[in-house]
């Protein structure tokens, strides 16, 4: 199937966004237009300070384009209330951080039903953990785990919930390069096994072989967006 | 468990000293208006069963002699229900191997027990027999006291004759909750009582067959008569008699004192709880903004989950709602101790059938409801800006704080000589100005606390130098039962250990000017001699005027008359013509109603020739001697009772001063919690907050007590002008305290000495330096070489 017959489930319509920080107004994307299809791994691919972060907050509904549409299975995601914005996160969105923002204060399992206690179909918990292997961990709190083993919590914690899309900021930026092939080989599996849409924001060339799309983006603008032809598995991928 | 709710517990552990900080402010506002208004309870309950089992009389009437017959008449004033003739006499006790004589007052009371007004309850023994009439029953304290019981015999000196009585029981009466011998200001169980004898046995002493001398009554509810009127009526029908006195319930001294202490409490459970709540809000408001910004993240990371600001907002409130259902819940308990100790202490001051602390689940409910509610609010801070915060917002990093250049910067003279440390201190504490504020409230509260509770017993130390050493110089104090002439001195001279007499001639009397009157007491002093002199409140000796009355403020008020207005004396004794006389000056003072004039120019006034109704004697005595004097005293027929200065000194110190150290304890304890509370809870955020700042310090070579020397400036700098402003604070604060108590007997001079300024100024520092140690010792335990690895 091409990209002109594969039904978006993402699209971004000259997507603008500013910020205001202290005293400074910072334009961090200046017209973005991209489309992320079902049962894809798409990998936006930038330098720091991009604006990576930015467009996968919108896309996850977590922020609003200062202008332009983010359009959901075609709903205007700018037209939601925050009311409507806070159910679409929470039926169709799991994200995965790159500093894995794990509640301190709970367990690896609770940290998983922070997130299926919202759901309305939600898989067990303990499901979840056990497809990122980590049942004999499940009741160690964060600080008791390694990085790795805090990003499978955060994985765990965005699948539970059996979301339409899985947003990923460079879930592999804070870990060593086995821990980081580790988490890929778990995205990667939830998508060629389980189906799941996937994003993954990296400033990683090699993250992108994995990916069926790759969009590049530098200074708030799309400089290219190309179909992987060549689709890797992790442990193939040579950093 | 939601795992929201897990999360809200492991918090609520996570910051322990924190959340024990607010809510030991919490629980101290609760336990003040638990205990307080569980007192007031206890007491009221008491009062009001009490008042109905003894048939609490309405009004007292003190007449000179009147005729039994006349009650028939009386009994048909509209709106009096009931009434009770007495004979009422003042007594004295002779006990053996006690030289002093001992005051009382003996009351007739019916051969057998029936429903009269102002009964008495049986403590132990019974209730007269039929064997013999010279039976008598003793109050319960005085027995106690004195350990006298039943089956015992007393010597009382009744119209100059000592009789021998056997105590058949021992007995209470509400007239009488709270007694203090004549000159006396605290109950004196061992020096004063209450003997009831038969009514036939009180006719025979007193000479009083078909007569009476003291007359209760009860007013009929919904007769729609004022009582003054019917008062009124009482009192011209009696007037061929002698009125003395008509005294209704609201005036009569026991019940006032009691309800002077009502008063007191209940302004106390008011305004106590809102202080320390208050301050509650306050504190918990910092903690909870400071953990919307700790927790900004995992706020940030909840919202991108999907959880919705109402889920964040009921997070939050149900953070509120714990602190405070935990706050009032110890509260109340606290509370409930703190009203068992109180209604103790009051049991040692009224004597009532029952005083039982009470459960008053009304209150205790109403009391977590308010400690809940002012805990939510609290929170409710801090939930606001957890919702104002967007999930995107939150993902990064806080903008740096807005900062301007502080007003003090811009006096570069000034700014460039405070060094380093003392700026980085000043633009700490200015750059958080609510957390700043709170502080400065917080000690600022805590001085005016511990000044409040100082000052509380200067004033009573204040209130016994100036009855017992200002105002009072003589050793003894005798009142005379009827006037004696002049030549009594003379008498008392003979014995060679007194150094000096003076005598006193007082006029009970109705003063009138216009419509308004008020009955008093005129005291006739000698000029320059007179050991019991008029002060002002503020100390200063009030000069007896050569003619004139000299006006006490609260009368002069009463009566709208001022210096140089024309009074009208009506005396209760026989001459009963009103004599008009000007008031030569009015004056402010603590105790009573004084009324004075001059002892010659009263008895000019009068027409007597320089008669004496107390007497006024000061002595040099080994104890021996002592104890001769007052023997001899007690022998004189004259006696009606005497007042040993020096003893009922040590009685008010005792009872008042010791009672009172419980409470000054309590209160410098709850004043040591607002700063712990304060500086711990500030001390701690900003630890916190500058994790990297204090390891940045540390890896450039600064030592622990160094980083601490930083914190305890700002610490200073915001509890000394805090401190500085709770000394006035708390001068207020004791204003209002005394003027809650104050009634028309008395007003509790606010007196502070400044020694008690510099105590209170010392405790206040050595509790913020206190906390400073604590403060540091978190410093010292702080895993800096952790902190540097703080992702930015």
């Amino acid at each position: 199937m091409t990209a002109s017959t594969k039904k978006p489930l993402i699209s971004l319509r000259n997507v603008k966004k500013s910020y205001t920080s202290g005293e400074v107004t910072t334009e961090i994307l200046h017209g973005i237009n991209l489309e992320i299809f079902e049962g894809e791994i798409t990998v936006i691919l930038g330098a720091s300070g991009s604006g990576k972060t930015t467009l996968l907050n919108i896309i996850g509904g977590i922020d609003r384009p200062s202008s332009g549409n983010c359009l959901f299975k075609e709903n205007d995601l700018n037209k939601f209330t925050d009311k409507q914005l806070t159910n679409y996160r929470r039926e169709n969105i799991g994200f995965v951080f790159q500093f894995y923002n794990l509640v301190p204060t709970l367990t690896a399992i609770e940290n998983v039903q922070v997130s299926t206690e919202l759901a309305t179909n939600p898989m067990s918990p303990l499901e979840a953990i056990k497809i990122v292997s980590l049942e004999d961990r499940k009741n160690n709190f964060p600080s008791q785990l390694s990085g790795g083993q805090q990003q499978k919590v955060s994985i765990a914690r965005a699948i539970a919930k059996n979301p339409s899309l899985i947003l990923c900021d460079e879930p592999t930026g804070a870990l060593d390069l086995e821990t980081g092939r580790m988490v890929l080989k778990i995205l990667y599996n939830l998508n060629h096994e389980h189906k799941r849409t996937i994003v993954i924001i990296t400033h990683s060339n090699a993250v992108a072989c994995m990916a069926h799309r790759v969009i590049h983006i530098g200074s708030g603008i799309i400089t290219k967006n190309e179909e992987n032809q060549n689709i890797l598995r992790p442990e193939e991928i040579s950093y | 468990m939601s795992v929201l709710n897990r999360k809200l517990i492991r918090d609520l552990l996570a910051s322990k000293a924190q959340i024990c900080a607010v809510m030991s402010i919490i629980a101290i506002g609760i336990a003040c208006m638990v205990g307080m208004y569980q007192t007031y309870y206890n007491l009221t309950v008491s009062q009001i069963s009490y008042y109905s089992q003894c048939r609490m009389a309405d009004f007292w009437v003190d007449i000179k002699k009147a005729p039994d017959n006349i009650i028939k008449e009386l009994e048909n004033i509209k709106g009096i229900s009931d009434l009770r003739q007495r004979i009422l006499f003042p007594v004295i006790v002779d006990i053996k191997n006690i030289s002093r004589p001992i005051s009382g007052v003996m009351i007739s009371m019916p051969e057998t027990q029936s429903d009269i007004i102002n009964d008495i309850v049986i403590k132990s023994g019974t209730y007269f027999t039929n064997d013999d009439e010279d039976e008598v029953i003793i109050s319960e304290k005085f027995s106690e006291a004195r350990g006298i019981y039943p089956g015992d015999y007393i010597n009382i000196i009744m119209n100059g004759i000592e009789k021998k009585l056997f105590v058949t029981g021992t007995a209470i009466s509400s007239e009488y909750l709270f007694m203090t011998p004549p000159g006396g200001m605290a109950p004196d169980p061992m020096n004063f009582g209450v003997f009831w004898i038969k009514e036939t046995f009180a006719e025979d002493i007193f000479s009083f067959h078909g007569s009476f001398n003291n007359l209760i009554g009860k007013i009929a509810t919904g007769s729609g008569y004022e009582q003054e009127s019917a008062l009124n009526e009482i009192k011209e029908i009696l007037k061929p008699y002698g009125v003395y006195s008509v005294t209704p319930l609201s005036e009569q001294f026991s019940n006032m004192t009691l309800l002077g202490e009502l008063g007191g409490l209940q302004l106390m459970a008011v305004a106590m709880p809102i202080v320390f709540l208050g301050l509650a809000i306050m504190v918990l408001n910092i903690i909870m903004i400071r953990m919307a910004e700790q927790q900004r993240l995992t706020i940030g990371t909840l919202k991108a989950i999907g959880y919705s600001d109402k889920n964040i907002l009921m997070y939050n409130l149900k953070y509120g709602f714990l602190i405070g259902l935990a706050g009032g819940i110890g509260g109340v308990l606290l509370g409930y101790y703190f009203a068992s100790c109180m209604t103790n202490i009051y049991k040692s001051f009224f004597t009532f059938s029952h005083l039982d602390n009470h459960l008053c689940m009304t209150v205790y409910l109403l009391a977590i409801l308010l400690s809940v509610t002012f805990a939510v609010l609290g929170a409710a801070k801090g939930a606001d800006s957890m919702i104002k915060l967007s999930p995107a917002e939150a993902m990064r990093l806080s903008p740096p704080q807005k900062c301007s250049r502080l007003f003090i910067e811009r006096i570069t003279v000034i700014w460039s000589r405070l060094g380093f440390m003392w700026q980085h201190v000043i633009r700490s504490v200015f750059r958080n100005p609510f957390r700043s504020s709170v502080g400065f409230i917080c000690a600022a509260i805590g001085t005016a606390i511990i000044v409040m509770s100082l000052g509380m017993k200067d004033a009573l130390d204040y209130m016994l130098y100036f009855q017992y050493t200002l105002s009072n110089k003589a050793d003894y104090v005798v009142y005379l039962r009827d006037e004696a002439p002049i030549d009594i001195i003379n008498d008392i001279n003979k014995n060679s250990t007194v150094s000096k007499t003076v005598p006193e001639f007082i006029i009970d009397c109705t003063l009138t000017h216009g419509q308004y009157s008020h009955k008093a007491a005129i005291e006739g002093l000698v000029p320059n001699k007179t050991l019991v002199a008029p002060y002002t409140i503020k100390g200063e000796k009030v000069k007896i005027p050569t003619e004139g009355i000299l006006l006490c403020k609260r009368i002069s008020e009463k009566l709208h008359a001022s210096t140089g207005d024309t009074v009208a004396i009506f005396p209760v004794k026989g001459y009963q013509n009103p004599i008009e006389v000007k008031v030569a000056g009015v004056f402010e003072t603590t105790f009573g109603l004084p009324v004075y004039a001059d002892f010659n120019y009263l008895n000019k006034i009068a027409h007597q020739e320089s008669s004496v109704s107390m007497l006024q004697i000061k002595a040099q005595q080994t104890e021996a001697q002592k104890q001769y004097f007052l023997k001899s005293l007690k022998d004189s027929p004259l006696l009606q009772s005497v007042s040993v200065v020096e003893e009922n000194k040590i009685e008010m110190e005792n009872n008042f001063i010791g009672q009172m150290k419980g409470m000054i304890y309590s209160l410098i304890f709850f004043a040591a919690i607002i700063f712990f509370a304060s500086i711990l809870n500030s001390a701690l955020i900003s630890i916190s907050e500058r994790k990297i700042e204090i390891a940045t310090f540390k890896v450039l070579g600064y030592h622990n007590s160094e980083v601490g020397k930083l914190f305890l400036r700002e610490i200073l700098l915001i509890n000394i002008p805090g401190i500085i402003v709770g000394l006035p604070l708390g001068y207020l604060f004791l204003l209002g305290i005394c003027s809650s108590y104050k009634n028309e007997m008395y007003s509790i001079p606010v007196h502070l000495s400044d020694v008690t300024w510099f105590i209170s100024l010392i405790i206040a520092i050595i509790f913020v330096y206190c906390a400073y140690l604590i403060t540091r010792k978190a410093i010292g335990s702080l895993n800096w070489q952790d902190a540097l690895k703080i992702k930015q």
